[in-house]
Formats: C-alpha cells, sequence, structure tokens
C-alpha cells in the first residue's frame, strides 16, 4: 500500500498552538474501515461541533483521538506536542478528557471519588470545590454513588469529571444523548462558559440545534469522511444539514 | 456436646475459615476487577505450600516458615504475573466459557509441573517455633498456631478492606471493576492496575498456602481440594465481593469443621456444604452478597 | 474459504472416519501376522477405548459447542454409568447388558437432579456449582465401601461368552456408539436443537421468543448425562471395571481436551479428537504422566487462545458463516444501511395476514392491557409506585419521562422480567402477574429492547424460523430439519419489513437500523398484538428516526399491532403516539392527548423545559 509521508509536525509548541490538531487519523475495526483520512483543528476557546448521524464514525474518530482504539493510525497534536504515540492513559493525562457518550461514570464509586480520579492540578484550574461551585448539586451528592444518580446528574458529573484533569481539550460525545430539555439547556451555557476559560471543545452531536448554538465552527462527518466544514454561522439552516442530518 | 467440645468444634471451623477467607479472597478481588474466574487459584496456593514446605526445612525452625511464606509470596506473585501477561491478558471480556476453559487448561499445567518439580509425595511443614506449643482452654488442648492463623487472616483482611477503601490504588481498582475503558480514558494505566490486581489475588492465595502449610500435610492434590471450597464460599457468598468471601469462609469452615468431627458425616462434610450452597442459591441465585450478572 | 471447503469435505470425511474405524480390527489382525512379536489385541483394545472416548467428548460437545455450557460434572456422569454396570453386576448379579441399559437410565436421573440444583444459578455460578456435584459424587463413590467398593472401584466384571472375542467387542462398543451419535446429530439439527442455539447465542432474546430457557438447558444438560452414562457404561464393559477417579472433577479434561482437538465446531471433530488423544495417552501417560498433564493443558491453552473467532463460532452454522462473510456479503451489507426501511412491497400483505390470521380484529376501544396498583422497589428505591395505565387495542401508546422515571423498570413488569412488589397486570382480560417472560410472549406480548436483541450469528432467516419454531412450540422436537420449517412464512415476513436480501446473512452483520427491523419482524413471527417498543429509535440518525417510525407505524397498521413504546425524541413521540403517558420517580403524572401533554404546566417544570424551535 502507498502511504503518504506523515506530515511534518508544527513548528513550534506552546501556548499559541491550537488545542488540538489531528491529521490523517485512519481508524479500522478489523477488516472494517470506520475514519478515513480525518483532520480537525480545534483553537483554544473554540468549540468545534461534529455533526453527523449515527454510525457516521463521530464517536470512533473521538475514540481514535483519545487512543481508545487499537486499529487508529494518524496524528494527534495537542498544544502543538504530538500525542500520538502515547497509550489513551497518558494522553489524557492533562492533555485530553474525553467525556463519553450516556454519561458514563463509575457507579459504584461516590460522587468525590469519580471527581478525584481524573484530578490534575493546575494553577488557578478546576478543583473540587470549583467543580462543587459550579455544580452544587453534586456537592450534596458527593458522598453518593454516582449508580443512583439521575440521567442529569451523571452528565454533569461526567463533564465534572472532564473538567477535574484542567485538559487543554475536551471531547464530549453525545452529552445531551437521553437528557431532558431542562438538562440539555444547562449544558449549553456550560460550553459557552467553558469557552471563555481558553478551553478547545470538541463536541461531537446528532443534536444539532444545540451544537450548533454553542459551536463557532462545525464540521460534517458522513461514512467516517469529513464532508464539509464552515462556521456555525454558516452551518444553521445550511443545505448541507438538511443532507446529512436529515431536517 | 459440652461446652468445651463446642469451642473446639468453634475454634476448628474458624481456622478453616481463615485460610479459605484469604484464598477466596483473592479469588474475589481477581473476578471482581478482570471478571475472570481463575480457576488455576489453587494451583497459585498449592505452589505457595510447596515452596513455603522446601525453604522452611532448608532454614530451620526458628525463621524457616517466615522465610518460606515471604520466598512462597514472591515466587507466587511472579507465577501470577507471568500467567496475567502471557494467558489472561488474551482472555479478558471473552465469554466466560473461554475463561473457564484456559484457565483451567493452567490448572493442568500448573499441576504438572509442581508434581514433577516437587514430587507427588505428602510433606510436613513445621510451625515457627515461636508458636507451635499448646494452649488448654476448659479443657481441651488448642495448638496455639490455630489463633495465629485466625488472627493472620484478620490482619489480612483489614489490610485488604483498607486498601480497597482508603487508598488511590484500591479506588482505582473499583473504578476498573465497573468501567475499565473510562477508566484508561481518565488517565490510568489499566493494563498495568490488571497486572497488579492479579499478582494481588496471586499473593493472597499464596498467603493462604503458605499459612496453612504447617497445618496440613502439603501434597499435589491440595490445588483441587481448595479450589472446590473457594468456589463454595463464593457461590454463597457473591463472586467479587471480598464481604461475600468472609461470611462464606466463616459458613465453610464451620460446617467443614462440625461435620469431620462424626465418623459417619466426617466423608460426606463437603455435602453439607453443597447443601448450603444450594439453599443459598434458591434464595439468591448470586449469592449473598453477589451482584446479578447480566444474563 | 475455509468454512466452505470443511462444510463441502464434511461427509466424505464422516465416510473416511467410519471406514478407518470399521478397518481397525482387520487391520490390526494384519499387523499381528506381519510382525509375530505384535498383538492385534492391543491396537484394537486402543480403538475401543478411542469409540468409547469420542462418545464421551461429543456427548460433552452436545453441551458446549451447541448450548454454551461448560460443566465439570460430566465425568461424574460417564462414572456414574460405569459404577451403573459395575455395581449391578457385582451385588445383584446382573448380567452386564442389561447394567448397560440401564447405565443412561441412572446417569440421566443423577443428571437431570443436579441439574435441576445447578442451573438455578447461571452461566458462571452454574459452572463452580458443577464442579461442587462432581466432587460430592465422587466423595460418594470414594467412601462408601460396602456399595462402591470405596478407594479400590469394583474389578472383575464378566462379559458375554459372544463379547470375549476383542474384535466383536470392539464392533459390539462400535456400533453402540454409532446408534448414539445418529441420535445427537438429529437432536442438533431438529427443532430442539434451534432452541439451543438460539438459547446459546442471545438467553434473553429466546426467553422472549417463548423458549423456556431453564427446561432447555436441563434437558440437553440430562441428554448430554444420558449419553455420558452410555460412555462410562461402556467404559465399564470393555474395561471391566468402575473406580472412583473416573468422577473427580479433572477428569473432565479428557472430553474438553478432545473436543478442542478435534474442532468444537464439528460434530464427528471429537471423534478424530478421541484417535489422536488415545494415541498420544498411550504413548505417555505412563512413562510421563506428569508431563502428559501439562501437554493436555498446553494443548487446551493453544487452542483457546490461538484458535481464530474462538469459540463464539457455532458448529453446523460455522460453514454457512464463513461463506456469508465472503466479499459478496460484505459489500451487500455496506449497502444495507437505510435499504429495509426503505424497501416495502404492499404486495405480500395479503399473505402476511394469513400468517396473523389467528388474532381477532379488535376494537379500538377495548382495553387491551389493564395495569393496576403496579409498584416495584429495589431496596428503598420505588422504582415503579402505584402505577395504574390503560392501553387500548390499537392505540400507539407512548410513555415520556426522565431517566429513573421508571419507564424500564414497567416494561419490565409487563413483560416478566422482573416480578411486581404489588399490583395486577391483566392482557386481553387474562391475569399475567408475574407470569415468567416466555408465557408472556406467548400470551401475544412481543417487545424490543433498548439494546438491539438479535441472535447475532444465526441468519436473518433463521432468527425468524427459530422465533416461529419457539412460539409454536415447536422446539420440543426432537427430530426434523429446523432450517426446513417455516421457511416461506419467514421469508414473507421479511419482506414485508424490506429485509429479503438479507436472508441468509448472518443478522449481525446489518446496520443497526435494519437488526431493529429484524426485531420487529420477529414480534410479528410471534403474533403479538402488543409490542412493546423501548426507545425504538436510539442511536439512530434523524433519517433513519424517521424511516424506521414509518415503517412502525405502516406495520402496525396493517397488522393491527398496539404499540406501547417510550422514547426521548420529542418528535418521534409527538409524532407517532396518539396517547401520551408521563412518568416522573416512579408514579405516573399525566396522561392525555399529545397536543395536551405538550403543553402541559408540570410536564414542562420535570422534563420537557421550553421546547426550543420545535420543528
Amino acid at each position: 500500500m502507498i502511504m503518504d509521508p506523515p506530515p511534518a509536525p508544527p513548528a513550534t509548541a506552546g501556548a499559541t498552538m491550537p488545542a488540538l490538531q489531528v491529521r490523517q487519523l485512519d481508524v479500522r475495526y478489523g477488516k472494517s474501515h470506520v475514519v478515513f483520512d480525518l483532520a480537525v483543528e480545534v483553537a483554544r476557546g473554540e468549540l468545534l461541533a461534529l455533526l453527523g448521524r449515527n454510525g457516521a464514525g463521530k464517536t470512533t474518530a473521538i475514540l481514535g483521538i483519545v487512543g481508545l482504539v487499537p486499529g487508529a493510525s494518524g496524528s494527534v497534536y495537542v498544544s502543538g506536542r504530538s500525542v500520538s504515540k502515547l497509550p489513551s492513559y497518558r494522553r489524557t493525562k492533562g492533555h485530553v478528557a474525553y467525556v463519553p457518550s450516556g454519561a458514563r461514570c463509575f457507579p459504584n464509586l461516590t460522587v468525590q471519588e469519580n471527581l478525584e480520579l481524573t484530578a490534575r492540578p493546575a494553577a488557578g484550574g478546576w478543583t473540587l470545590a470549583r467543580v462543587f461551585e459550579r455544580f452544587p448539586k453534586l456537592r450534596e451528592l458527593r458522598s453518593n454513588q454516582a449508580g443512583g444518580l439521575s440521567g442529569g446528574e451523571r452528565q454533569m458529573l461526567a463533564v465534572g469529571r472532564g473538567l477535574m484533569s484542567n485538559p487543554t481539550v475536551l471531547l464530549l460525545d453525545e452529552p445531551t444523548e437521553g437528557l431532558a430539555p431542562v438538562v440539555v439547556q444547562g449544558l449549553g451555557s456550560l460550553l459557552l462558559d467553558l469557552k471563555r476559560t481558553g478551553m478547545g471543545i470538541l463536541l461531537a452531536e446528532q443534536n444539532h440545534r444545540l451544537a450548533l448554538r454553542v459551536a463557532d465552527r462545525a464540521a460534517f462527518i458522513e461514512k467516517g469522511r469529513i464532508v464539509a466544514e464552515m462556521p456555525a454561522a454558516e452551518a444553521r439552516g445550511s443545505d448541507i444539514l438538511h443532507r446529512i442530518l436529515g431536517v | 456436646m459440652s461446652g468445651g467440645q463446642l469451642l473446639l468444634f468453634v475454634v476448628g471451623g474458624l481456622s478453616n475459615a481463615a485460610y479459605l477467607f484469604i484464598v477466596a479472597a483473592g479469588l474475589s478481588l481477581v473476578f471482581g476487577a478482570l471478571r475472570v474466574i481463575n480457576m488455576a487459584h489453587g494451583s497459585l496456593y498449592m505452589i505457595a505450600a510447596f515452596v513455603t514446605g522446601v525453604v522452611a526445612n532448608q532454614l530451620g525452625l526458628t525463621l524457616g516458615f517466615w522465610g518460606g511464606l515471604v520466598v512462597a509470596v514472591i515466587v507466587t506473585g511472579l507465577v501470577g504475573a507471568l500467567i496475567e501477561v502471557v494467558v489472561l491478558r488474551r482472555v479478558y471480556g471473552e465469554e466466560h466459557l473461554v475463561q473457564l476453559l484456559a484457565t483451567y487448561a493452567l490448572t493442568l499445567v500448573i499441576a504438572g509441573v509442581v508434581r514433577t518439580v516437587f514430587g507427588a509425595n505428602y510433606r510436613t511443614v513445621k510451625p515457627p517455633a515461636a508458636i507451635n506449643f499448646s494452649v488448654t482452654l476448659a479443657g481441651n488442648s488448642y495448638a496455639a498456631y490455630s489463633f495465629f492463623m485466625i488472627g493472620a487472616a484478620v490482619v489480612i483482611g483489614t489490610g485488604v478492606y483498607i486498601l480497597m477503601y482508603r487508598t488511590t490504588l484500591g479506588r482505582n481498582i473499583r473504578a476498573a471493576v465497573s468501567d475499565p475503558e473510562l477508566l484508561s480514558a481518565s488517565g490510568v494505566n489499566v493494563a498495568r492496575l490488571y497486572t497488579v490486581v492479579f499478582v494481588m489475588g496471586a499473593a493472597l492465595a499464596a498467603l493462604g498456602g503458605a499459612i496453612v502449610a504447617p497445618s496440613q500435610a502439603v501434597n499435589a492434590s491440595m490445588d483441587t481440594d481448595v479450589l472446590v471450597l473457594a468456589f463454595a464460599i463464593s457461590v454463597i457468598g457473591g463472586l467479587g465481593s471480598i464481604i461475600g468471601s468472609l461470611v462464606g469462609a466463616l459458613i465453610v469452615g464451620e460446617v467443614l469443621s462440625f461435620g469431620v468431627q462424626n465418623q459417619y458425616t466426617n466423608p460426606y462434610a463437603i455435602a453439607f456444604v453443597f447443601i448450603i450452597m444450594v439453599i443459598v442459591l434458591t434464595i439468591r441465585p448470586w449469592g449473598l452478597f453477589g451482584k446479578a450478572e447480566q444474563t | 474459504m475455509r468454512g466452505l471447503e470443511r462444510r463441502h469435505w464434511r461427509w466424505p470425511a464422516a465416510g473416511i472416519l467410519i471406514v478407518g474405524a470399521l478397518l481397525v480390527p482387520p487391520l490390526a489382525g494384519l499387523g499381528e501376522q506381519l510382525n509375530p512379536d505384535s498383538s492385534a489385541k492391543f491396537p484394537i483394545f486402543l480403538g475401543t477405548s478411542a469409540l468409547v472416548l469420542s462418545l464421551w467428548a461429543i456427548s460433552y460437545n452436545l453441551m458446549l459447542g451447541y448450548a454454551g455450557i461448560v460443566s465439570f460434572a460430566h465425568a461424574a456422569y460417564y462414572g456414574v454409568g460405569a459404577y451403573t454396570v459395575a455395581i449391578l453386576f457385582q451385588r445383584y448379579h446382573v448380567p452386564v447388558l442389561a447394567g448397560l441399559a440401564l447405565a443412561p437410565v441412572v446417569a440421566a436421573l443423577v443428571g437431570f437432579l443436579s441439574g435441576l440444583v445447578a442451573l438455578r444459578a447461571v452461566r458462571l455460578y452454574f459452572s463452580l456449582l458443577t464442579l461442587a456435584i462432581s466432587q460430592l459424587l465422587y466423595a460418594i463413590a470414594f467412601n462408601w465401601y460396602s456399595v462402591t467398593g470405596g478407594d479400590n472401584g469394583i474389578h472383575g466384571l464378566e462379559l458375554p461368552d459372544f463379547l470375549s472375542d476383542y474384535s466383536i467387542l470392539y464392533y459390539f462398543v462400535g456400533a453402540a456408539v454409532g446408534v448414539c451419535l445418529v441420535l445427537m446429530f438429529s437432536l442438533v439439527r431438529s427443532p430442539f436443537g434451534a432452541a439451543l442455539l438460539a438459547i446459546r447465542e442471545n438467553r434473553e432474546r429466546a426467553r422472549s421468543v417463548g423458549i423456556n430457557v431453564r427446561a432447555y438447558e436441563l434437558a440437553v444438560f440430562t441428554i448430554a448425562a444420558a449419553f455420558a452414562g452410555v460412555a462410562g457404561g461402556l467404559y465399564a464393559l470393555f474395561e471391566q471395571q468402575a473406580y472412583p477417579e473416573q468422577l473427580y472433577w479433572t477428569a473432565n479434561a479428557q472430553p474438553v481436551v478432545i473436543a478442542l482437538l478435534g474442532g468444537i465446531g464439528s460434530f464427528l471433530g471429537p471423534a478424530l479428537g478421541a484417535f489422536i488423544y488415545t494415541v498420544l495417552d498411550n504413548q505417555l501417560s505412563k512413562n510421563f504422566a506428569y508431563q502428559f498433564d501439562i501437554l493436555l493443558g498446553g494443548i487446551v491453552l493453544a487452542v483457546v487462545l490461538l484458535a481464530p473467532g474462538g469459540f463464539a463460532s457455532v458448529p453446523d452454522l460455522i460453514g454457512q458463516l464463513r461463506r456469508r462473510f465472503s466479499r459478496e456479503a460484505e459489500s451487500a451489507v455496506a449497502e444495507s444501511s437505510g435499504h429495509a426501511i426503505e424497501a416495502s412491497d404492499p404486495g405480500r400483505a395479503a399473505r402476511i395476514k394469513a400468517i396473523q390470521a389467528d388474532r381477532l380484529p379488535a376494537d379500538t376501544r377495548e382495553p387491551l392491557l389493564v395495569i393496576e396498583g403496579l409498584s416495584r422497589h429495589f431496596g428503598g428505591l420505588r422504582a415503579v409506585s402505584g402505577v395504574n395505565l390503560t392501553v387500548h387495542a390499537l392505540d400507539r401508546h407512548a410513555i415520556i419521562g426522565p431517566n429513573g422515571a421508571g419507564k424500564s423498570t414497567l416494561f419490565n413488569l409487563i413483560t416478566g422480567h422482573l416480578k411486581p412488589t404489588a399490583g395486577r397486570v391483566r392482557f386481553g382480560g387474562r391475569d399475567i402477574t408475574g407470569k415468567p417472560p416466555h408465557m408472556i410472549a406467548k400470551a401475544g406480548i412481543g417487545r424490543t429492547f433498548q439494546i438491539t436483541m438479535i441472535f447475532p450469528k444465526l441468519t436473518v432467516l433463521q432468527n425468524l424460523q427459530y422465533a416461529m419454531l419457539a412460539h409454536r412450540g415447536r422446539t420440543v422436537r426432537p427430530f426434523g430439519r429446523a432450517d426446513r420449517m417455516y421457511r416461506d412464512e419467514a421469508l414473507d415476513l421479511l419482506a414485508a419489513v424490506g429485509l429479503g436480501p438479507y436472508a441468509e446473512l448472518p443478522a449481525g452483520l446489518l446496520s443497526h437500523g435494519d437488526q431493529r427491523a429484524i426485531e420487529l419482524a420477529i414480534s410479528l413471527a410471534l403474533g403479538s398484538r402488543l409490542v412493546l417498543l423501548d426507545e425504538p429509535t436510539a442511536g439512530m440518525s434523524a433519517f433513519e428516526t424517521q424511516k424506521a417510525m414509518e415503517l412502525v407505524r405502516r406495520v402496525a397498521q396493517e397488522k393491527n399491532l398496539t404499540l406501547l413504546f417510550c422514547e426521548h425524541d420529542m418528535e418521534v413521540v409527538f409524532g407517532t403516539a396518539q396517547t401520551v403517558t408521563v412518568m416522573n420517580q416512579g408514579q405516573v403524572l399525566t396522561q392525555g392527548r399529545p397536543e395536551e401533554i405538550r403543553n402541559d404546566p408540570e410536564v414542562k417544570r420535570v422534563y420537557l423545559g421550553e421546547l426550543e424551535e420545535t420543528a
């Protein structure tokens, strides 16, 4: 097989670099090729919405970025530093935070243990106290097992867990799925606040209403490929939105 | 039955429960975190008992047992690490069928190796000199070693509890029980954690095997004997629950102690254990402290 | 393409194996003539031993390969067979052949009784229980001197005169083994075998198509024990002894290793494995007994760790599956997404109506499902608390509410997957409270699950055929060929949901939406009057969702189905439902027509919020 030469890494690494750069990401599950030559870039303080149908490859792309699928190739840079060679547990130590779909938590751990598990202290960053400040409900439930939480509370916990690692970039996989509309609205305002702190956010969603309300840019994914990318304002009501998401 | 006799049986049961708890706790720990039922757990226990015997007899009465215990834990831990890396890693997430067969195969391999290396003859191991005396209580004489076993189980059980609920490692292990993938995405090296858990399980099997060695004849069928009892304990107490192992071990230990006292029930003491298993499963199909598994 | 070859060679291979087995005595005789130092007795003796082992291993494989059961008690039933012959002969002077006839009966009885106990537990716990049972039976054999001879066992059984010749004994054992194998082969192809495969593939789904999982597992466990009893009896016959180690749980290594050696994916494979094993055993176990254990363990490990695809592959199916996995199938599957729900063939509707003819046309106002005061508590948690709900025939009734409101619990209470703490459920006038899932399925309540529940390795067609077999009570038949039954009916139903082109593909290869369509077709195949859909569009794109709900509405209308569904997608709810019930914290908050619910302030507060830019 003829391979393109790997892309040159960005010249300088540091605070001026984009939070996340993904180049030529390919993911295979056994014989099936799921994500093709995916390239995305998320600047600091920017929210990129990754929109596509179920099965389009959104979750797989995120798993590839986090390093949770064995059959992934390509380059991932966080703040300009390559993390491509690192296993998932090292990528997620302070670089990348992953908030999986379904508000996954550790149900047999307490709320506080769930949060402490990912904690990576950073100057002026998120701490247990700040997370509790942002989600007072979690403070009330701090010694409860996470398994007993409602769907909305669990989603707060899942996002809180992501924040505790003070990541450069936050990856959210369909955070609104299965949530009551009233909780979805709260999540939207949280994402807007996070952007202001300079965090880069990649939001994979089918719920285009929420996603396009909070996003700066939108990338459309279909059959494992990014087929279009544009500013969020342009994406609203666009033909491609109709075609891809069938609205 | 007189009060003194009753006490004799109860203490006998407690010392059974002591080593059984240590062994079953290891089985439960491994099952809880790795979702693998390790059929070779009894084999690790047997390796430790033989190693303790060999080392103890080399070192003499004062230090022998202690040296044997340390060496046994180290050797068994290393064997455990080898098993985890070479075999278990390949069967995580597979059907129980595959896991049962793979670890069953290990029991055959280890049994063959132990018989080849140590021979199939019975061995005796002397308790350490410091606790090799007897105590008289209510007219009956007790080996001090029985109380040592009970004390050791209390210490080890407390240690496991503190480790699981008061340390970062324990928290991570509990997290791995529910969602290893998410744990890996939370900055924890799950592959290494699994090796650590399995080595801990092997070490518990080894502690059980080393501690039991002076109280029984060490022989090449102790793997199966203890495995059947450890499974019975797990089924009664609930797989994956350390508390369940404790309760199950107490029940099984006492039942065996009372069962073997009578010449008629002696050969069938295991049958009583079995009947209790059936009763427990009739009421709670996942054991007293177990969690229902997806069918 | 290995599967294809294997299938192609299956009958010739079986033929070669049989001819080979028949030729053992003459060849051994020839060997004796050519080399006067050797004796024909020995190879024939080994051959007999291999025949017995192959019967034992194939009976083990009946559980392992076809029903996915790992038992550590199989050696015990083999031992029971041997002891039956030995004890009857020694204590009651019953001729060994009469004892042999009784061996399967006794083994089956012991197997049935212990299975009754062990099968109270599921899978892993079951396996551990069989280990305990095995050790219990061993303890009896070892300790009950007066009957079993204790650790010495029983020796010196006498054979009838006509069996004193080794060759004749060989053919006699061979004939007995042959008869058993034919019986087992017929069993695995029958509707009964289909039920086993269904259970092996997906217990929950099997239960919900009306298969009494535990009864079938008990049946196959008992049957396997009976055949193990025959094998044990034959062993006692040709070895003229029985001893306690036969029952010891590690003795199960033999059938396990043999089944693995021969390939768990084939019916006759273990027979070949038995011959290889016998030769190895003979060469090694006398002088290198310990090393032989290591070798056995090594073989099991090697097969388990290195066998591609592992044990998931089901015998008989494996050939077909591998063929389907070839390129043509892949490309078809790649296209399959959304295809089913777009395609439809109204022309077939009439024929499908006939399939459902036993259903009476329902009056729309007639209450079909009536729930009164239904509660289910888990410890202190009141998951469902005093729910009253009436579902009218032909209604499309949605249940909505926040996560944890009790919707899934309510569904599980209706379908019998959970037993209520209090309250009644009546369906079509019959009280179905607390009935097991398979009976509720038979009563006419079908369901789809939140997670797609199909038999992934069976073909799409078999998914429906087996469901029909189960629903119509045919899976008790231990003869006939399951794959030839209800074929046309199943094809018609598949066409109705647009899955006709994929009939022969393994269901697990189809897209998510198409798998949902299979579930719907299974509900139709079961003649359900009420179908419970648990988040029918979870994990679907907006496009798939729309198409899927169109399919559901159309099929419901054509087939006079009543729908009860829960769903988070409000567009689906308000676009499909005629009645909406809102649940919160285990209770019914309110109920009404969609537009009433949408504007209800309380519902807005706890659940809907302000729906933004409603489409």
